[in-house]
């Protein structure tokens, strides 16, 4: 694996879609030009949503309303980074195989000593390395990580307040906490790397399923619309089950974001098996693209 | 000369449709095979078999010894193909291009910028090394495409239709270039749709029909097989009646034409002949013999056209 990564590193492929060689991706170009549009569209939701709704639910007024936007920052700074990923990323990669069917170079591509998996990977890694987010994503997740888990601790401790004060919370010893608050922590720093990526796999492999760059695009925008709904709603009606079956906030937190991040890990398998089928084949020569 | 390629028995179906049906072709080492025959006829599909992009249904294919199914990679060393769409990136620069791929083919950044400047020369776009590939005319496309194909230096070059869709000019040109990549040793195996492209500069030629291969060889050889005629033309001093007479009697001659009637001159007659070589200098010899005072005695040699005529009948898979 490791190895395979090494290859991938230095393929051509993964330098070509970076912009090493030309501009291989003209609807990213485009996009890319909307950027501060998306970028200002993108906060405002982000804002607007954590703020007024959290300062109606808390009951605070304006002034603690700003106070608990201060402290929501990273949370906010991770969704914006999270939405520009989950917007860009099938841009990058769907049109990655499909262009290059339609311009008949894909056949060219395939004739080289690479074989087809190397060649597809390369164009997803390469691809999505030309987001300039993932630093930023990742020190912005460290942060928010520390936060969360803080918070997370700080509720299990106050938890085992109420319990022993004769409360209806259950019992929780130190360990617990420290574990809820490490699976919290974990999964709040996987959740955007893991929808961003998830998001880029739908594209590369609608990509090597359709046989236009549009339907690609549309395809992987409706799917990912639909499944972050519906895995969304799902999640979180389990994770408000946890809530009353164990009247543990943190652990339901923690565990529904687990759950969120497991099921992206598995469809990301699943997609990635079926891209690697895909890839055989054609290697075989099962395939035929004209 | 070994044969590079040989197919065996080669089959493509797609359901119950047969594309390619148990092709049978050696081509020599050096050689410039063309490939001719009517859309859908199967060049394509033989073309995608022998560059490993596609599993034949049944028989087998080699390239260098190396078996298409079985040794893919070592058959894609071997390889250089051009498709029918050729396939370059607009977004580059000429030179990027064929800097991209050497890069594919793992050549060293140290060697690709002598070879790409080599490369371009060859195919007449030195001029052109910064411009941008969309800048390029579709003949110089075709060039640039064909410059790719020989990054790695492959033995083959298997090209799908390179002269389609170019003007009269740009043709010549490509013509000249396959001349030139014939003379540095390269086999070629390449499909057309213009006879008369492959008739100037092909050693070898087959062609195809509802995934047939109906006929193959030389033209010479061709025409032999199927048994084309061979159009005589004979000029003589004085009155053609006793030649004609003469003539009348073979039974290898046919549709004798008096000179006037092809609006030629009256000292001249043709007649169909379907005797080999040495039946035609016996009856040379003959009308010598009946003292008919010939001045010339010719073969007017018949094109690719009629032996395509001949050896197809227009069905369409």
């Amino acid at each position: 694996m490791w190895n395979f990564l090494r290859k991938v590193r230095s393929n051509p492929i993964y330098y070509r879609e970076q912009g090493r060689w030309g501009e291989p991706n003209a609807y990213f170009a485009t996009l890319m030009r909307y950027l501060p549009l998306i970028l200002i569209v993108v906060l405002g939701l982000s804002v607007f949503c954590g703020s007024y709704q959290l300062t109606q639910f808390l009951g605070i007024g304006e002034a603690g309303g700003i106070l608990f936007l201060l402290l929501c920052l990273p949370n906010i700074v991770i969704q914006v980074l999270t939405w520009i990923g989950i917007i860009l990323a099938p841009a990058l990669t769907a049109p990655s195989v499909v262009e290059e069917m339609d311009r008949g170079s894909w056949d060219i591509l395939r004739l080289t000593p690479m074989p087809t998996m190397e060649i597809i990977v390369s164009k997803f890694l390469g691809s999505l390395s030309r987001l300039r987010i993932w630093w930023a994503l990742l020190v912005v997740s460290v942060i928010y990580a520390i936060v969360v888990g803080l918070g997370t601790s700080a509720l299990g401790a106050a938890a085992s307040f109420f319990t022993s004060s004769g409360t209806d919370f259950q019992q929780t010893d130190g360990w617990q906490t420290v574990g809820v608050a490490v699976l919290t922590t974990t999964s709040t720093v996987m959740r955007p790397w893991l929808e961003i990526g998830f998001a880029g796999l739908v594209g590369l492999t609608l990509s090597l399923w359709t046989n236009s760059t549009r339907a690609a695009l549309i395809g992987s925008y409706a799917t990912i619309f639909v499944y972050r709904t519906i895995i969304n709603t799902i999640v979180s009606a389990i994770t408000i089950g946890l809530m009353f079956q164990f009247e543990y906030y943190a652990f339901a937190v923690g565990t529904g974001m687990f759950s969120l991040n497991l099921v992206y890990v598995i469809s990301g398998a699943v997609l990635f098996a079926l891209l690697r089928r895909r890839a055989l084949a054609i290697d075989r020569g099962d395939l035929l693209h004209d | 000369m070994s044969a590079i390629i040989e197919i065996n028995g080669l089959t493509k179906q797609y359901g119950d449709f047969t594309a390619l049906d148990h092709l049978e072709l050696n081509i020599e080492e050096g050689a410039v095979f063309g490939f001719i025959g009517p859309n859908g006829a199967g060049k394509t599909t033989t073309m995608r078999i022998l560059t490993t992009l596609l599993k034949p249904t049944e028989g087998e294919a080699r390239i260098g010894g190396y078996s298409v199914s079985e040794d893919p990679n070592e058959v894609r060393r071997l390889i250089g193909y051009m498709p029918d769409f050729f396939g370059v990136y607009d977004d580059m620069r000429v030179w990027e291009y064929l800097d991209f791929f050497a890069a594919c083919y793992d050549i060293p950044e140290a060697v690709r910028k002598g070879m790409i400047g080599d490369l371009l020369d060859l195919v007449d776009l030195g001029s052109k090394h910064d411009e941008m590939v969309e800048s390029l005319s579709r003949g110089m496309k075709q060039r640039l495409c064909l410059a790719r194909t020989l990054a790695h230096d492959p033995k083959v070059l298997i090209l799908d239709e390179p002269a389609s869709g170019l003007d009269p000019r740009a043709r010549i040109e490509m013509r000249e270039l396959l001349r030139e990549l014939q003379n540095m040793g390269k086999t070629i195996f390449f499909s057309s749709h213009i006879l008369s492209e492959v008739a100037d500069i092909c050693t070898d030629i087959g062609i195809m029909e509802a995934g047939k291969l109906v006929a193959y060889g030389d033209i010479e050889q061709m025409r032999q097989q199927l048994q084309v005629s061979r159009l005589i033309q004979v000029r003589m001093i004085g009155d053609t009646v006793p030649l004609k007479d003469l003539l009348m009697v073979h039974d290898k001659v046919d549709s004798i034409t008096d000179g006037r009637e092809i609006e030629l001159t009256p000292d001249i007659v043709r007649f169909d002949f379907t005797g080999d070589d040495e039946e035609l200098s016996q009856l040379l010899l003959r009308l010598i013999e009946n003292k008919i005072q010939i001045i010339s005695f010719s073969e007017e040699v018949g094109d690719l056209e009629d032996v395509f005529m001949q050896a197809t009948q227009g069905v369409i898979n």
